[in-house]
């Protein structure tokens, strides 16, 4: 409990993810805030303490690569683990390819997404 | 006169006087002492003596008889005959001597006797019996007097005396003498014959009845007064004639007076003056009845001096002006002269009143009552006898009923002239037989003719059509024959113009044996044109009708008379021509829609403004024919109730329509079909969301749970999402299980704001891979519309992927699509979509809509022509407007259910 947890963001417009994916990630061993848009995580302190951002492709207004984009061009190289609920694998692959660490499939497993956040944070 | 007689008188007695004395002496003749002596006084008496026998036979003849005669006294025995008495007289001188003779009475006669020298002189005779005592004739004694001189004496105062009584009798006046004291001496016969009285009855002439009863007083007093003054006596009365007429005489009295200045005498002259008397009396009547007749004659009369002062008026213009007559003479005309007429009456009448022309000018004159009236004012110059202007003698005459009619005729003629132009109809008054034409202004403008053109039957040949030549003659040498005419014929003007004339002429009369033709002729070119329009929009519409299968009709609900057009004939396929009834039409009327024909029947007879009726036929093939009719009501001239209308055949329609329903249905099917794919991928999103909710927190839970002190509060809050999104996910379901069932449309109060946003939340994952930026503009309190909520969200969702669609190339703006919610105009909730895309032009505007049409590289662009067809069929609007920057918007409008409905 002293050692302190790493924070995990996470950005998405549906509220049923913003509900369940924290809870899922604090037992996981990880602290956990949620963000409904990308410009409510830009607006926020917790941009330069978050080590990982898991962050929904298809959102209204700022979708997840052009936050990723924006992240970038801020100089925050914060780990990116994305989620869809599109089966789409061209956009898997076009994401990894700008330098995300995973791209999930809704509905995706405790475990699926344990192992992308270790991961995320091993490369941090 | 009677004292002329008298003096006559006295000198005969004086001359004889003695003779008879000694005559008158018997006893002297008696005394025989005498006798001897008495011869020889016989012989020297200035007399002449003579004795007869008792017989008469001359006895004895003194010496004067002999001498007077120149003859013995033998020869004088027989003197009878002899020529010694006048022939004319001896007659009378016989008788006498003889009756004496034989009588004895005394001889006494005056007769003429010839003298020796042949010369006859008068002479009076006187013989009176000498008898003895026994009465016997013894002898007798005569006695000759010459009484030549006295005769002559006498005649000359008888001559005299006549010539007195003959001018009295007969000058034009009655005379009378009374002596000084007034009786009444001589009366001229004249007078006695006129009153028919004796000269004694007239003596009592002022107890007569001569004189009128009314003048006898004055006439009484007045004659008094003359005789007791000697004045003259001069006065006029009535005397009565002798027929018991009174006439009117003048009657004067004139005293004579001797020279001691004693009245002797009255003379006395009435002269008769009834007809002057009646003449005055008439010029008085007549001078009366002239000024009634100016008083009263129906003009107002003046006079004026010659220097035009005026001097009098009449009673009338006093009554009509309402003035006295002083006012008027002082203040002369110009005050009731209307203001325009002062002019033009002054300056006439002072040249009048300085050259002496007589005057004449029509003026206005204001009346008593103020109203101005027209007078014709005549006045002359009247002159006196020695030819020097006397009097202005002027009459003014009330012309403004003439003025008036005048005006009437005037307007009448212009009015005509006015008709005649706008009815383009000519007259005229033709003599064919001299070509004599007298034609109206408006014929000599039908023929452009200058209206001082001399017409001639040539000069209107010359401009007629040459096609129409030998009907123009046939009708002229109709018109010869004196027959009426009726003619058409066109001319050409100068200017080339062709005019169409139709004309017509009755003979009015015969003058000296030729007709006289009256007649009229118009210009019917317009309605030559207007014709020939008629009969072609008659084929135009003949013809669409064929077209548009359209046939008309009338009905005339009295009677049931009913006309078709041919088309109508054609959709029945009857003859054309077959006496329509309604059983010929009933023939044909699909049997179950024959009660719609009684209704319409029924309708008709209660006046309906409007019938209309879709109805089905039956031909006699079999086939069915569905027809629309419409008619309308109107009255017709004579006031009967009369239906117009139409009835076409819209069976190609009701087919095409089923046909269109079916594909529609189809298309919809079709679009619903193609927008599967891009659906999935929307379901699975949609589903995948709460699904990856549901396993992160069943994750969550089983975590939690495995932990050594199990957080049971997080646990049941994490169970309790997964329920939440368990719901969310079968709402998607149950969803698309809506979007793609087979239900009919179905009309239910639909809450537009809440069915865009399931739309919306289906079509968020296509919007965010096109990276379209959404906003919604939602109005709060949104009626509800009625409609089916399916095929709407359908129209929402095509709406929504267009807009995306659009903007999929747009890299240099923002890709955004605004949805707006809100109330509409007339009971409507509208939503728009507005895309910041490519845009639209106008002429992609109307090809938008049509199937297959589409600005898209991909898509079966059928969805826009879907959208519509269903908004349409919600009585709905769907439209599209460019935006003012890139982009446009696409809108539709639908029925809300009113507000108090909602419930």
């Amino acid at each position: 409990v002293t050692a302190k947890r790493s924070l995990v963001s996470v950005v998405d417009d549906d509220e049923s993810v913003r509900e369940s994916l924290p809870g899922l990630i604090v037992e996981l061993g990880y602290a956990a805030h949620a963000f409904s848009s990308g410009q409510e995580f830009l607006a926020s302190d917790l941009v330069s303490q978050t080590e990982c951002l898991i962050l929904d492709v298809m959102m209204p207004g700022m979708t997840g690569p052009e936050l990723q984009r924006e992240l970038k061009v801020r100089g925050h190289d914060i780990p990116i683990v994305f989620i869809t609920a599109n089966r789409d694998d061209s956009l898997r692959r076009r994401v990894l390819e700008q330098g995300a660490v995973e791209c999930l499939h809704k509905p995706f497993s405790d475990t699926a997404l344990f192992d992308a956040l270790q991961s995320a944070l091993r490369t941090n | 006169v009677d004292e002329l007689d008298r003096h006559v008188a006295d000198r005969a007695d004086a001359a004889t006087s003695s003779a008879l004395n000694f005559f008158d002496s018997p006893e002297l003749w008696h005394d025989r002492e005498v006798l001897p002596s008495f011869s020889f006084l016989a012989d020297n008496v200035p007399g002449f003596l003579c004795t007869m026998t008792a017989a008469g036979e001359v006895e004895s003849l003194n010496r004067p008889v002999l001498e007077y005669f120149g003859k013995t006294r033998d020869e004088l025995k027989n003197w009878p005959s002899g020529n010694e008495v006048h022939a004319d007289d001896l007659r009378r001188v016989l008788l006498a001597w003889n009756r004496s003779v034989s009588t004895g009475e005394l001889y006494e006669i005056e007769h003429r006797l010839r003298r020796f020298d042949g010369v006859y002189r008068w002479f009076q005779a006187r013989g009176l019996a000498e008898r003895r005592a026994d009465g016997k004739i013894v002898r007798w004694y005569l006695m000759l007097t010459d009484i030549e001189d006295r005769k002559r004496l006498e005649e000359t105062a008888w001559q005299s005396h006549l010539t007195i009584r003959s001018m009295l009798d007969n000058i034009p006046g009655f005379v009378h003498t009374t002596r000084g004291t007034g009786e009444v001496e001589f009366i001229s016969s004249n007078t006695l014959e006129y009153f028919g009285k004796s000269n004694e009855e007239l003596k009592n002439w002022s107890r007569l009845d001569i004189v009128h009863p009314d003048d006898l007083p004055r006439v009484i007093e007045a004659w008094r007064k003359s005789i007791e003054t000697g004045q003259d006596y001069k006065l006029e009365q009535r005397n009565r004639r002798a027929d018991g007429v009174f006439r009117w005489f003048q009657s004067r009295g004139h005293a004579v007076r001797n020279a001691a200045g004693e009245i002797t005498a009255w003379y006395w002259l009435n002269i008769d003056i009834d007809d002057r008397k009646k003449a005055e009396e008439a010029l008085r009547s007549s001078q009366r009845e002239l000024s009634v007749i100016i008083e009263t004659m129906p003009g107002l009369v003046w006079c004026a001096s010659p220097d035009g002062e005026l001097s009098y008026v009449n009673r009338r213009i006093l009554d009509y002006l309402g003035v006295e007559k002083d006012s008027l003479l002082s203040g002369g005309w110009a005050d009731f002269l209307h203001p325009d007429d002062v002019a033009s009456v002054v300056a006439s009448w002072s040249h009048s009143v300085a050259s002496g022309e007589a005057f004449e000018v029509q003026a206005r004159l204001r009346g008593a009552d103020g109203v101005y009236r027209w007078f014709h004012s005549l006045s002359q110059l009247g002159c006196d006898t020695e030819g020097n202007p006397a009097q202005w003698y002027g009459v003014m005459i009330d012309v403004d009923d003439r003025k008036r009619a005048e005006e009437k005729v005037e307007q009448a003629y212009l009015r005509l002239a006015e008709a005649q132009q706008l009815s383009k109809t000519g007259s005229f008054i033709t003599d064919l037989l001299v070509d004599d034409h007298n034609w109206s202004e408006e014929a000599f403008r039908i023929f452009e003719f200058d209206p001082a053109t001399k017409v001639t039957v040539k000069l209107i040949r010359d401009m007629v059509h040459p096609e129409d030549l030998q009907s123009f003659d046939a009708v002229i040498s109709r018109g010869m024959a004196g027959r009426d005419v009726d003619f058409v014929f066109r001319i050409v003007t100068p200017q080339g113009a062709v005019k169409h004339i139709r004309g017509v002429a009755r003979v009015m009369e015969r003058v000296a044996g030729r007709p006289l033709f009256i007649g009229a002729l118009q210009d019917v070119t317009q309605s030559k044109i207007e014709e020939e329009q008629v009969r072609r929009s008659e084929a135009f519409l003949a013809e669409a009708q064929r077209l548009t299968r359209i046939g008309s009709f009338s009905w005339r609900v009295e009677g049931d008379e009913i006309r078709w057009s041919d088309q109508l004939y054609r959709i029945f396929e009857f003859e054309p021509g077959v006496p329509v009834t309604f059983d010929l039409i009933g023939s044909r009327v699909h049997p179950e829609d024959l009660p719609l024909m009684s209704d319409m029947i029924e309708k008709a007879q209660s006046a309906a403004s409007r019938l209309a009726y879709e109805h089905r036929i039956v031909m006699p093939d079999h086939s069915i024919k569905y027809l629309n009719f419409t008619a309308h009501s109107r009255w017709d001239p004579e006031g009967r109730l009369e239906y117009i209308g139409a009835v076409q055949d819209v069976t190609e329609r009701e087919l095409a329509e089923a046909a269109l329903a079916k594909a529609r249905a189809e298309l919809a099917n079709a679009a619903k079909i193609s927008s599967l794919g891009v659906l999935t991928a929307s379901i699975a999103h949609e589903v995948s969301q709460p699904l990856s909710g549901i396993i992160t927190n069943a994750s969550t839970c089983l975590r939690m749970l495995e932990s050594d002190s199990p957080n049971v509060d997080g646990v049941r809050e994490t169970a309790r999402r997964t329920l939440r999104d368990g719901k969310r996910a079968s709402d998607v379901i149950s969803r698309v299980r809506a979007l793609f069932s087979k239900k009919e449309f179905v009309r239910e109060p639909v809450d537009l704001n809440e069915a865009s946003r399931e739309v919306i939340a289906l079509s968020l994952t296509d919007l965010q891979r096109n990276r379209v930026i959404l906003r919604t503009e939602f109005a709060d309190d949104l009626p509800l519309a009625s409609g089916d909520r399916i095929q709407l969200q359908q129209v929402i969702s095509n709406l929504l992927r267009n807009a995306s669609e659009a903007m999929s190339e747009v890299d240099d703006r923002p890709r955004l699509l605004r949805i707006a919610i809100r109330p509409h105009p007339g009971d409507q909730v509208c939503l728009s979509v507005a895309d910041a895309g490519v845009g639209l032009d106008s002429e992609g505007m109307d090809r938008l809509f049509q199937p297959f049409c589409t600005t898209k590289s991909n898509g079966m662009g059928i969805g826009l022509s879907v959208s519509r067809s269903i908004v349409e069929s919600h009585q709905g609007r769907l439209w599209a407007t460019p935006n003012e920057g890139p982009g446009a918007t696409f809108s539709f409008s639908i029925p809300a259910i009113p507000k108090g409905v909602r419930e």
